[in-house]
């Protein structure tokens, strides 16, 4: 691309400015708001779990986690339908939605609906405010530490299974956070592990932008690893691309757009990303799964 | 090809939510344990959190002292409290485990039966108590 090129397209933008920053926040405040929405219904579904009376009749936030479902599905195949002490059949059901939700659209999931997901954002926008500089974890580094996730998924899992018990929710800081535990029986004889756990996520995430869910989700990495199969995927056109990398800046989860295909399968589906690039049909959401890819490749070689 | 990219987060929350109503709307969600267990007869793998230890005795028909013995439970703890509140003494799946070998021996002998005719689902150790006049002594 010449210099002279370059000039034009910045003469001629796809939008105006001024209406691109306004889509873009707009785009991000939906998000926000839905984020918002579905962490409210977790937490008053967790307040009056904790104030009610009569015990067993409101639903925990054990019971709305479709992780529980990952987590109770050996035991439910292996003995014909029981579950894991603390799931139920929501679990599974909720795991299901899941399931199909991210082989049609990826990790949508913890950009949008996810609260713990939401509350690691708030941290960030809390960050930002107070003008805490943040960590960047240097690309070689980070693209090791994401293996962590995957670590800790069958950790968890191994431990589910050998134990036949919700071995996690010990440690778990979605579920020590947003079950209120610490707010309605605060006990930190007993859980001071997830506590701890918690409070060293939280900090984390003040300083590193989506810690737990780059290096530490059970969840993210099974998203991640289903998420590789998925209809919707965000794809960049190499000919509209000018290179400016203006499309990495905004992703909470510091994943490469700049100079790939197809963006990788963490991806979270934010969509910031896609608002952010300046020149329309380069970074897009298509109907285009990597696996067609390799299918149309065999097929041209056949 | 390419779609609007509100699609993605649209089609994930319609999965979710569809999902979710179909299985309230054909009865296929429970976020409990307590309705498919029958309380009045308790095996060991029916045994929740959310169960006295009063439920359990009179459920699993075993007396509170087999209980309380199986369990390392303190002879001081009320009847009335929840299996899940005991976490840090006994766990419910090592309850399940321990109550799973004796269950079948209680069976071959034949157990107190006032306490299986105790309705009250929320005893207390005194009311219990009576029923056993002669308690076996606890484990150290």
């Amino acid at each position: 691309m010449t210099v002279n090129n370059m000039f034009l397209e910045i003469q001629k933008p796809a939008a105006p400015a001024g209406a691109r920053k306004w889509k873009m926040a707009w785009t991000q405040r939906v998000r926000h708001l839905v984020q918002f929405a579905f962490g409210a219904f977790i937490i008053y579904m967790s307040v009056i779990h904790n104030t009610a009376e009569t015990d067993g009749v409101t639903a925990s936030i054990d019971a709305l986690c479709p992780f529980g479902g990952l987590e109770t599905l050996w035991k439910f195949i292996s003995t014909g339908g029981q579950y894991v002490s603390k799931t139920h059949l929501s679990n599974l059901v909720l795991g299901l939605g899941l399931l199909i939700g991210v082989l049609l659209a990826g990790g949508a999931f913890c950009g949008w609906v996810c609260p713990f997901g939401a509350m690691q954002d708030l941290l960030n926008w809390i960050r930002a405010k107070l003008h805490i500089k943040e960590i960047r974890v240097p690309e070689k580094l980070d693209r090791v530490l994401r293996y962590g996730r995957y670590v800790v998924l069958a950790f968890v899992l191994i431990q589910t299974i050998t134990l036949v018990k919700l071995w996690f929710a010990d440690w778990d800081p979605y579920r020590t956070i947003f079950g209120l535990g610490w707010l309605f029986e605060f006990n930190p004889a007993e859980a001071w592990g997830a506590y701890l756990v918690a409070v060293i996520i939280i900090i984390g995430s003040l300083f590193i932008e989506r810690m737990w869910c780059r290096y530490l989700c059970p969840l993210g990495g099974a998203i991640s690893l289903v998420g590789k199969l998925s209809f919707l995927r965000i794809r960049r056109t190499e000919e509209g691309c000018k290179g400016c990398n203006v499309c990495e800046t905004p992703c909470p989860v510091k994943l490469r757009v700049a100079d790939v295909k197809t963006v990788s399968s963490d991806c979270i589906g934010c969509l910031a990303c896609v608002q952010a690039c300046p020149k329309h049909d380069t970074l897009d959401v298509k109907i285009a799964p990597t696996w067609l890819d390799v299918f149309k490749r065999n097929r041209a070689n056949a | 090809m390419k779609v609007n990219p509100f699609v993605m987060p649209m089609v994930l929350i319609v999965a979710l939510f569809g999902i979710t109503l179909g299985a309230q709307a054909t009865g296929n969600w429970t976020t409990s344990g307590r309705d498919a267990v029958d309380v009045a007869n308790l095996t060991a793998a029916d045994l929740k959190g959310w169960m006295t230890l009063q439920q359990v005795i009179d459920g699993m028909k075993i007396s509170k002292q087999e209980l309380y013995s199986i369990g390392g439970i303190p002879a001081d703890t009320p009847t009335s409290k929840a299996l899940k509140d005991m976490e840090g003494i006994v766990s419910v799946s090592d309850l399940r485990i321990k109550l799973t070998k004796p269950a079948a021996s209680v069976q071959a002998t034949p157990a107190p039966t006032q306490v299986v005719a105790t309705p009250s689902t929320k005893g207390t150790p005194q009311s219990t108590a009576g029923t056993h006049p002669t308690p076996t002594p606890l484990p150290v």
